[in-house]
């Protein structure tokens, strides 16, 4: 490993000389003797190490690794062999070996009894022949395969030593930053707020406030005699019905439906029954309907207006939603009511269709 | 007269002010009030003074009972940003408030609620605080999710909302 060509560097920043000094002096450091390099060739290496791992697309490494040992007759780094009961290991791994004239100077450590120390080496001896990037963790867990000690001594790096559950929360948690991050740049965009828009808006806002604080409108003042007001709407047969609102009802009677809903007795009746209630809301009106969304409100009220019933309200709803005779929808719903053997199994034929 | 009428004491309550007031008097504003005042949140100048918490509290609080009361699906409901967001829209969509009330898109409007959303989520990740862990065994995840239980919600916006 004696030559020297420190101009010519190699992808990942592999050094071309790494003096067989600077091993000598790691091993001595930490602790290790007996440990001399041999000389082999690549053929020798392939056999000797086990793949740990495929060959990964390192393709233009592995020619500039070509180069230089046809150039100088030797592999640009060293080779760490680690006896483990499972095979010997390399640092390198095998499958950076390449495949031509040179040499590799090997160094042949047994691991069986203390694997631990020589996964430390591997570690040390990584970072000195500078290619981390090209070791993954399982080269470091075939030497030790003991995840937690290696992770505690910081060989093998953060990421391979978080359990899934970890790895699901890290995962959130980056989610969770980035939505940060996304509030924070929509943040910084809104210097280029839509004024006029905005402006709409705060009038709107105060029309809304002004409209909150206006007094409730004056009720309307009552005839002094009811009986009189029926009479001079042709309606004086209605008086005896009790508390009628004149007002409304001189409004319903200018309305020409009033006065022909008046010619059907199922009407009058119906009709009837509006005036007990002291003109109250149809039945149907849900009570929180102040809340409802307003295109709900006016739908609510384009269909409820003259109405017989409840299922009147139905039937129109349907032929607005779906735009069709409604009889159909009612047919096929329970055709499919029936296919499914009751209302209970409807979710599962659901899941069928979908 | 002029500099009588300049004299005289000027009884004039901003429109910020106006409005804490109507609401701690209990006068019913209409639905879209709760939206407008979401939308205008950043003009500090027209309305004469910073919409304080309690009334984005209320607003959105308004807005989400809504959202939850609508959608009556599931029994976990994720306040995120992205959910938030999409429920204001959605209710001034439904109630036709302005820009709203012609058109069905508004990227505008999207783009200034997007740039108010920081103070909204404020609003919301301190309720999510108060709300119980919607999964006991894990806790944490709930709040970073910013889960609660729909039911809680539903209750706990219907007491003052």
């Amino acid at each position: 490993m004696g030559q020297t060509q420190p101009q010519i560097q190699v992808k990942h920043d592999v050094p071309i000389e790494v003096k067989l000094e600077q091993v000598q002096k790691l091993l001595e450091q930490m602790g290790i003797r007996g440990v001399e390099p041999t000389a082999a060739t690549a053929a020798q290496v392939k056999k000797m190490c086990v793949e740990v791992e495929k060959r990964r697309t390192a393709e233009g490494y592995l020619r500039k690794m070509e180069e230089v040992m046809s150039f100088a007759g030797a592999a640009p780094y060293v080779v760490f062999a680690f006896e483990t009961p499972q095979g010997v290991v390399c640092i390198p791994d095998g499958n950076f070996v390449v495949n031509t004239n040179g040499i590799y100077y090997v160094h042949k450590m047994d691991c069986r009894s203390n694997s631990l120390k020589c996964a430390q080496v591997a570690d040390k001896v990584v970072d000195l022949l500078g290619i981390r990037p090209l070791i993954s963790s399982s080269t470091f867990l075939a030497i030790h395969p003991s995840q937690p000690e290696l992770c505690e001594l910081g060989i093998l790096p953060p990421t391979a030593c978080r359990t899934p559950s970890q790895k699901a929360e890290e995962r959130e948690e980056e989610e969770a930053e980035e939505e940060e991050e996304e509030e924070e740049v929509e943040g910084a965009s809104a210097a280029q707020v839509e004024e006029p828009l905005e402006g709409v808006a705060l009038r709107k806002l105060t029309e809304e406030l002004m409209r909150a604080q206006r007094p409730p409108p004056a009720e309307e003042q009552k005839p002094r005699d009811p009986k009189a007001a029926l009479k001079e709407l042709g309606l004086g047969w209605l008086a005896d019905l009790g508390e009628a609102d004149v007002a409304a009802l001189r409004s319903a009677a200018e309305d020409k439906t009033l006065l022909n809903a008046l010619k059907d007795a199922e009407k009058r009746d119906a009709v009837r029954r509006f005036i007990e209630s002291g003109f109250a809301p149809p039945a149907a009106a849900p009570p929180n309907i102040a809340r409802w969304p307003q295109k709900d409100v006016e739908l609510f009220a384009k269909l409820a207006e003259g109405t017989r019933g409840f299922h009147e309200l139905v039937v129109r709803y349907l032929e607005a939603e779906f735009g069709c005779d409604v009889s159909i929808i009612y047919d096929i719903m329970q055709d499919l009511i029936k296919q499914a053997g009751g209302c209970g199994q409807l979710q599962k034929m659901r899941r069928r269709f979908t | 007269m002029r500099a009588a009428a300049e004299d005289a004491p000027q009884v004039h309550m901003s429109l910020i002010a106006q409005l804490e007031e109507a609401v701690a008097a209990g006068r019913e504003l209409g639905p879209c009030a709760w939206f407008y005042l979401l939308m205008v949140m950043g003009r500090k100048k027209e309305l004469g003074g910073a919409v304080k918490k309690p009334l984005i509290a209320r607003s959105l609080g308004r807005i989400l009972l809504w959202a939850v009361e609508r959608n009556g699906k599931g029994n976990v409901v994720s306040l995120k940003s992205t959910y938030v967001r999409n429920a204001i829209i959605l209710y001034a969509k439904e109630h036709r408030c302005y820009p709203y009330d012609g058109a069905q898109t508004a990227p505008q409007a999207e783009r200034i609620i997007k740039a108010h959303m920081r103070a909204i989520m404020a609003v919301v990740r301190r309720w999510v605080r108060a709300a119980p862990p919607c999964d006991p065994n894990n806790p944490t995840v709930c709040q970073r999710h910013l889960m609660v239980r729909a039911d809680w919600l539903r209750h706990f916006l219907s007491g003052w909302a």
